[in-house]
């Protein structure tokens, strides 16, 4: 007993969160980003025509809290002017799943698509629903600037 | 319960054991010329399901949205380690049963994750295919740990 709490207080300390990792690819280039602190969203150029991957995984690890009817909310679409991240009726990808997060629970997500025409995109990974026991949602994202 | 009400509980059981189904899909396609098409649940085995596919005309470039929504519809447990899985991939002919090849996929994308009971998975796309021939647009459910799986799919003429 006591050793399980002090294990979760050392994975506490040790960022043991619930976490959100998105990649995106083309060719041999990649940038990856994973929800956190840090605000900054790394950039991938590609051309437009080229092939774009995108992965996504969705963890809470074995001393997370269990958070139930969080949806997974998933586009690319571009970049608002106002710096709204919000998709618009335009987004060239948009998936919404509603799960439950166990401790312990992962949900993975990708798709791959020709990149779209020219243009400034977000790529955006977030929970919804998750504040609600843990203060707060998680994101993650990546900017895709198509020439 | 007595034999007479035994029969007809039963009775009206038997189609709804027949007929169960885990997944409600809505599958849309439409272009940005106007043309539209729905599909709805399927399922196989058989080998390219039950029912005949919609076709969806448009000319090559065209912008094609697609959309599905699928419930898990089956209320008795979550299913672990379930899958969805999407596709727009180059077909020999229209109806074609045996599934094509996924080398060479326009677009391909798919979900993973422990399904619960009522769960819903949404997406939508953008795709433009730029060479003329035929095309299947078809979603399905993967890993569900039952006899059978769920699609919905719609055939893509491009001229």
């Amino acid at each position: 007993m006591a050793l399980s709490v002090m294990l979760a207080w050392c994975g506490s300390l040790l960022g043991a969160d619930f976490a959100i990792d998105l990649s995106a690819r083309s060719g041999s280039i990649q940038q990856s980003a994973r929800s956190g602190p840090s605000v900054s969203q790394p950039v991938l150029a590609v051309h437009a025509g080229e092939m774009l991957v995108a992965q996504w995984s969705a963890a809470n690890p074995q001393s997370g809290t269990a958070l139930r009817d969080i949806t997974l909310h998933v586009f690319m679409d571009l970049e608002s002017p106002t710096g709204v991240a919000k998709p618009t009726a335009n987004a060239v990808y948009e998936s919404a799943v509603i799960l439950d997060f166990e401790p312990g629970a992962k949900g993975t997500g990708n798709f791959h698509m020709p990149a779209p025409g020219p243009g400034k995109y977000l790529l955006r990974v977030e929970t919804i629903g998750a504040s609600k026991k843990m203060g707060r949602e998680y994101v993650a994202a990546i900017k895709v600037s198509v020439l | 319960m007595n034999c007479r009400v035994f029969k007809q509980v039963t009775l009206l059981l038997i189609p709804s054991l027949c007929l169960a189904e885990h997944f409600d899909i809505k599958l849309t396609a439409m272009s940005d010329s106007g043309a539209k098409q729905e599909a709805f649940a399927d399922q196989s085995p058989p080998a390219g399901g039950l029912n005949p596919r919609p076709i969806l005309k448009v000319r090559a470039g065209d912008k094609i949205t697609f959309q599905f929504i699928m419930t898990n519809v089956y209320t008795h447990a979550t299913f672990r380690g379930a899958g969805i899985h999407y596709y727009v991939v180059h077909e020999r002919e229209i109806g074609q049963k045996a599934l094509p090849a996924l080398e060479g996929a326009v677009a391909e994308g798919s979900f993973n994750f422990d399904l619960k009971p009522s769960a819903r998975v949404g997406c939508k796309e953008k795709v433009a295919i730029s060479q003329p021939g035929i095309y299947l647009m078809r979603v399905e459910s993967l890993r569900t740990q039952r006899d059978h799986e769920h699609f919905a799919a719609i055939d893509i003429e491009v001229r």
